[in-house]
């Protein structure tokens, strides 16, 4: 891809500057948010975020496990993140492995809160079959289709909507085993249990790009920031986790004005999304 | 185990020589020069064409034709069991050679001398026939992008089980043991670029599951050319021609 | 003559090379002698220029993807100039024509072809800068680094640049450009521009 020019960069900054940006939007105004559902039928769960040009698929595939010794009454979750190079050439082979990184990294900070569990947006011990033998293993895959900017505040979307989007089969466990034994269990396959994703959160991403800063930006935007703030809100408007990106040094009492923002721009978003979810839940039902 | 039932359905309910329902979209990465979705039945890939453009690295410049490059990679999620597997295993390497080859063979790669271009197929969901899936996107990626070829490249597969021929293998079928032969034909120019096989077969009947291979290539050489014309006719629609 | 018909896809048959002659987005297999087209999109079929000797129309296929312009021998280029050295000048092509270019293509300015007399006494640190912007015609592909560039001919040379003050600097012969903060005098080889 072609650098911008300097005049480019000029009109990008100025827009931004002066509340329109170059595809019309304002600073604070998300692009339109499309999700389909069911994208993947042998996951679990799947769904499809399109932002614009960025275009993201998560898929959820649950498998019985053990879990840990040390939290027996809480079922494992991981969340994987691969760049395909079809968003970009330079993904090719292990290109994109710094950003897949990267981004599975601070998407496990928002979405799934401290090692204890705490704070995190699907509750782990509602995997959990039987206490300290039998747990549900969640694999949660994002795969970035086409790039565009903000991937991770689609992925989050994504993730949220292929929760929404999940069922677990129900298990039935045989009642006589002996405390040593490895419990023996009935996957059902006409039984699905729900989760209940009010509680998951939004990524909202704000770059900084001059003095101001603007939400959902686009590559061409992000190729311009000086430092980007990602901070997930959950419905309550709790923050559930925050990642600052971009070498630039942020003050401290803008990245609390940051928050309040985020936490303002976050409602309209989980509204939005929600409603988002529904209607590809309906319109799969449907089909 | 049975796959062809004494009424002559197979296990999905298709008859012998039935393929699976193939849905095609064109232009699904916006960043990309050309791209389309190809879904076979279940088996769904997406495959972004990038080029042609400067060559990125110089060493592999080639002085009277265009680079060819080709990565495939499959999804976690794709596969029935979640596996993570490193990228650039020997398989996902086999079947980039096998795409690439068979894409060189359409594109008029002397046009285009010094430049590189670069073809990435992503497998979504593998149900058998993903090398087939593959191509059949790389074809659509491929006239998206408006790089000139010899004619379309269209690739369909073909088994034989309990004494039957059968067109268009899916995952259970594939893994049941028996021959499958992919077959990969420039329908307009009545070639074959590309023909594997695995198992073994009486070379009577490899002519005749050959030749429903064929047939399997062309019906679908139909379908992308509906496509590319349909896709055209949008275009030219939208330009208010 | 030129007529839009149906639509094609790669693979089609468009003809026979005796009856016509393959243009853009079609070729010709020589082991049948037909013409199968290349690309998706409309047939067109144009008459021959009347000079030629060959009284064969051409056919072609206009796709819908438009590419960027690639520069060819002969084509006028917009370019940033990179790098001044003793003999030659480096720049980046910015427009071809009127278009501006996806890719980045560089090229070469040498000291002969800065401008039409006296070429042998041309120095190349008194005729561009980095950052100028360059009118200039292209002479050849050139080697596999860069295309070969000319600005000898008064339309062509320098049509932009800034002083060392940082002003844009304006033009007052075709040797000296004059930096309107400072008036300081910097010397260019500079381009007639005509509107």
């Amino acid at each position: 891809m072609v650098g911008l020019s300097v005049g480019e960069k000029h009109f990008i900054q100025g827009g931004i500057a002066q509340d329109l940006r170059s595809d019309g939007r304002k600073r604070l105004t998300y692009r339109p948010i499309y999700v389909e559902t069911g994208v993947i039928p042998q996951a679990h769960g799947s769904a499809r975020v399109r932002l614009g040009a960025t275009d993201v698929i998560a898929s959820v595939k649950a498998e019985l496990g053990k879990p840990s010794a040390l939290q027996p009454d809480k079922g494992k979750i991981a969340i994987y993140v691969d760049c395909s190079p079809t968003a970009a050439p330079m993904f090719e082979g292990r290109g994109g492995e710094e950003l897949s990184t990267e981004l599975s990294v601070a998407l496990q900070r928002c979405l799934l809160g401290g090692k204890s569990g705490a704070g995190a947006g699907i509750d782990p011990t509602s995997l959990v079959v039987v206490e300290g033998k039998v747990c549900w293993d969640l694999y949660i895959d994002g795969l970035v289709i086409s790039s565009d900017g903000n991937l991770l505040d689609a992925l989050a979307a994504a993730i949220k909507a292929a929760l929404s989007n999940t069922g677990i089969p129900k298990v039935d466990v045989a009642v006589e085993t002996r405390s040593d034994e490895q419990p023996e269990v009935n996957i059902s396959d006409e039984e699905f249990l729900q989760f209940d994703t009010s509680g998951i959160p939004v990524i909202v991403t704000l770059t900084k790009v001059g003095r101001h800063y603007i939400v959902d930006a686009t590559s061409e935007e992000e190729s311009q920031m000086s430092s980007a703030v990602s901070i997930s809100v959950n419905r309550k408007g709790h923050i559930c986790g925050l990642t600052k990106r971009g070498g630039v040094g942020l003050d401290p009492s803008i990245i609390l004005d940051m928050i309040s923002v985020a936490k303002h721009v976050s409602e309209q978003l989980i509204n939005k999304l929600d409603s988002e979810i529904a209607a590809a839940e309906a319109s799969e039902e449907e089909s | 185990m049975e796959y062809v039932s004494p009424e002559g359905l197979r296990l999905d309910g298709r008859r012998p020589m039935e393929m699976r329902q193939l849905r095609a979209e064109i232009g699904t990465v916006a960043k990309a020069n050309g791209s389309a979705v190809f879904e076979m039945g279940n088996t769904k890939v997406i495959a972004a064409v990038y080029g042609p453009r400067e060559v990125q690295n110089r060493s592999q410049q080639i002085n009277d034709q265009a680079l060819v490059r080709c990565e495939y990679s499959m999804a976690n999620f794709s596969t029935g069991d979640r596996m993570r597997k490193p990228k650039g295993d020997r398989r996902s390497t086999e079947i980039s050679l096998v795409i690439r080859q068979t894409m060189e063979a359409c594109i008029l790669t002397h046009l285009m001398p010094r430049s590189q271009i670069d073809i990435f197929v992503q497998v979504l969901q593998a149900d058998g026939g993903t090398r087939s899936a593959c191509i059949n996107a790389a074809t659509l990626a491929l006239a998206d992008a408006g790089i000139p070829m010899r004619d379309i490249v269209t690739s369909c597969s073909a088994g034989y089980l309990n004494s039957t021929p059968l067109l268009d293998l899916n995952y259970i079928e594939d893994s049941a043991g028996g021959p499958d032969v992919t077959v990969g034909i420039l329908p307009k120019l009545d070639k074959v670029t590309l023909l594997q096989m695995d198992a073994k077969l009486p070379v009577d009947i490899f002519e005749t599951v050959m030749g429903l291979a064929i047939e399997g290539c062309k019906a679908i050489a139909n379908y992308i050319r509906e496509v590319l014309l349909e896709n055209t006719k949008q275009l030219e629609y939208r330009r208010g021609l | 003559m030129e007529e839009a018909d149906e639509m094609v896809t790669p693979g089609e048959v468009l003809g026979k090379a005796t009856d016509l002659k393959a243009g853009k987005g079609a070729y010709a297999a020589s082991h049948n002698n037909t013409i199968y087209a290349s690309l998706t999109g409309f047939r067109r079929i144009q008459a021959p220029p009347p000079a030629s000797n060959d009284k064969r129309p051409t056919v072609e296929v206009t796709g819908h993807k438009a590419h960027g312009p690639v520069p060819e021998p002969g084509s006028v280029v917009i370019a940033r100039v990179t790098k001044v050295m003793a003999r030659t000048a480096s720049a980046d092509i910015m427009c071809v024509g009127p278009k501006s270019v996806r890719e980045k293509f560089t090229g070469i300015i040498r000291q002969q072809d800065v401008r039409a007399t006296e070429i042998d006494k041309v120095d190349m640190h008194l005729s561009f800068r980095p950052g100028d912007i360059v009118r200039a015609v292209v002479l050849s592909l050139g080697d596999a680094r860069a295309y070969y560039l000319s600005t000898a001919k008064n339309e062509l040379g320098v049509v932009s640049a800034e002083s060392s003050a940082g002003a844009t600097m304006v033009p007052i012969s075709w040797t000296e450009m004059q930096c309107p903060l400072t008036g300081q005098i910097e010397l260019r080889k500079v381009a007639k521009v005509v509107n």
